[in-house]
């Protein structure tokens, strides 16, 4: 998705409607609404456990964020180094790394 | 508040001297009255024992290490993360990182022939880089520290809210970051939805100077093309989330986000070969640099999907991430991994991760002589087109009390064009886009 580049520096709130606009032209905002809704309206009936098969569920391994630390190390070496971050959980960075 | 619940989580000798340090910054920082009125009931059965008490203490103290090859950068990053738990599912996260980086970073200009001579970003010395050789800055070196910090809670049965902070300092940067996500999840529990916020307010005060966009590059000694202003940037980060559990051996998530930065976005260290290009026998001989220039925002936006899932043979874990933004660069990241045991307390999980991505829009190798300058130009190769591949193996020892203690060696390989269609005269034949290899070892020991 291309939009033009604005050239006057350190003026965020000028984006505030900017953000609004391409949160709602976002392909990727539809692309990721669609998948879900395809993904919950085929297997709707059959998702989910109750709350007595939660055993393997409930190991570490299997849990979402579980390796803080890992997961911190290794998105601040990739943000390093290439030209992409974030997607996990908020983009890294915070430093002159890139 | 949770006196008597050691709930097999007790921190070891390392998180007790944590939990001390951690407790002293949280007096300082947090208004909390139970909290203090509950530190000095405990005083009496012991300091330590007190700090141990006051919450159920869990984290992990970890170090990275990375290491480029041919003595490029070298990186040695220690860290700690740790979560106090109390009563009501309130969870109070703090994250200490410092990050030492030294060696030789590329600057930016492409390999050549002859003898390149730079100049330092101090603006106080040259140096030279032989023909044929990467040129690279060899005296880079930096330090960084960043604590982070959040307090999460419960705000009705089904929804819970966090808030935090971020602050990263290094000798030429400053961030400062706020954070906020709720999350609600599904009267069953199977699905759990989370919309988070982020605001992160950079200040950047380049070594010798910002360098002015475009400008040709001086010999040490003459008056250099460069501002002493600091610059600054803002980035909003919007991040949409969803999770599934798809049955007892599965679950899924997905997340979308969205970004926008605003500012100074430069690597003020970063130059950009100016060529020859007049049909001659100096065709392609670099000529001058000019300190590179990127556009003053950029909007990312991208889709990450994640899967876990047990068999008896182990736990496969599978993630994708699109990403794009309007700066002309598209990214796929695909990792794997998968853990699974090899006696009763120790684990193996072998891994990998394929990135690609697209160049930027104004990524150019080098610009011609006789050619208009353009706009928005960059040589940094960490946005151009290229790939890169890690292999990895995580060694896992299963503690008493859900501890653990792991290691993780990996090996990261960057690969790009490096005989580019845009290469003229005696840049033809050279290696364009070096590779870029480096060992990384992660220590981590969670508890």
């Amino acid at each position: 998705m291309k939009h033009s580049v604005i050239n006057n520096k350190n003026k965020f709130q000028k984006y505030d409607i900017y953000v609004l606009i391409l949160i709602l032209k976002s392909y990727s905002l539809k692309i990721f609404t669609l998948f879900y809704f395809i993904f919950v309206s085929a297997a709707c009936s059959s998702l989910g456990v109750k709350p007595w098969e939660r055993e393997v569920l409930s190991q570490k391994e299997m849990t979402f964020g579980a390796y803080v630390l890992e997961a911190g190390f290794e998105d601040h070496t990739y943000f390093s180094k290439e030209g992409s971050s974030g997607g996990r959980s908020f983009s890294a960075g915070g430093c002159g790394c890139n | 508040m949770q006196l008597k619940n050691n709930n097999n989580k007790k921190a070891g000798k390392i998180g007790k001297l944590i939990a001390h340090a951690a407790l002293a910054l949280t007096c300082g920082i947090t208004n909390l009255p139970s909290v203090k009125a509950e530190t000095q009931s405990t005083k009496s059965s012991g300091y330590f024992s007190g700090i141990r008490n006051w919450a159920d203490w869990s984290g992990e103290v970890g170090l990275l290490g990375y290491s480029e090859t041919e003595g490029r950068v070298q990186a040695f990053e220690p860290g700690i993360n740790l979560n106090a738990k109390f009563d009501g599912d309130r969870v109070w996260n703090i994250r200490l990182i410092y990050d030492s980086l030294t060696g030789a970073s590329p600057n930016g200009a492409l390999i050549s022939g002859q003898p390149q001579t730079f100049t330092s970003p101090s603006g106080r010395a040259n140096y030279t880089t032989q023909p044929g050789q990467i040129p690279l800055y060899d005296q880079f070196k930096d330090s960084r520290v960043a604590v982070s910090s959040s307090w999460s809670q419960p705000l009705t049965r089904l929804l819970k809210g966090s808030a935090g902070f971020n602050f990263s300092k290094e000798y030429d940067y400053l961030s400062l970051g706020f954070n906020s996500s709720i999350s609600k999840e599904s009267e069953d529990k199977n699905t759990s939805y989370s919309l988070g916020v982020a605001y992160t307010n950079d200040s950047i005060n380049p070594v010798g100077g910002t360098p002015i966009e475009l400008a040709t590059m001086v010999p040490s000694g003459s008056a250099q093309p460069k501002t002493q202003d600091g610059e600054t940037k803002s980035t909003l980060d919007v991040l949409l989330g969803v999770s599934q559990v798809i049955n007892r051996n599965w679950i899924v998530q997905g997340n979308l986000s969205l970004g926008i930065s605003n500012g100074y976005m430069n690597d003020p260290y970063k130059i950009v070969t100016v060529h020859d290009d007049t049909v001659g026998p100096t065709l392609g001989d670099p000529l001058n640099y000019i300190y590179e220039s990127r556009p003053d925002s950029r909007f990312k936006q991208s889709i990450y999907l994640a899967s876990k899932s047990y068999s008896k043979y182990g736990i496969l874990s599978l993630s994708y991430r699109f990403l794009t933004d309007d700066w002309g660069l598209t990214s796929h990241t695909l990792e794997s991994n998968f853990n699974f045991a090899i006696s009763s307390n120790w684990r193996l999980q072998p891994g990998l991760r394929i990135y690609s991505q697209s160049a930027v829009d104004f990524f150019r190798y080098s610009v011609g002589s006789n050619e208009t300058t353009p706009q928005n130009v960059t040589a940094d190769t960490r946005l151009g087109d290229m790939m890169s591949i890690t292999p990895g193996l995580k060694i896992i020892k299963k503690l008493e009390n859900d501890r653990e203690v792991s290691l993780l060696l990996q090996y990261y390989m960057q690969t790009g064009d490096k005989s580019p269609s845009s290469a003229v005269g005696s840049q033809v034949g050279q290696d364009l886009f070096p590779d870029l290899n480096a060992f990384i070892v992660q220590i981590i020991y969670s508890f």
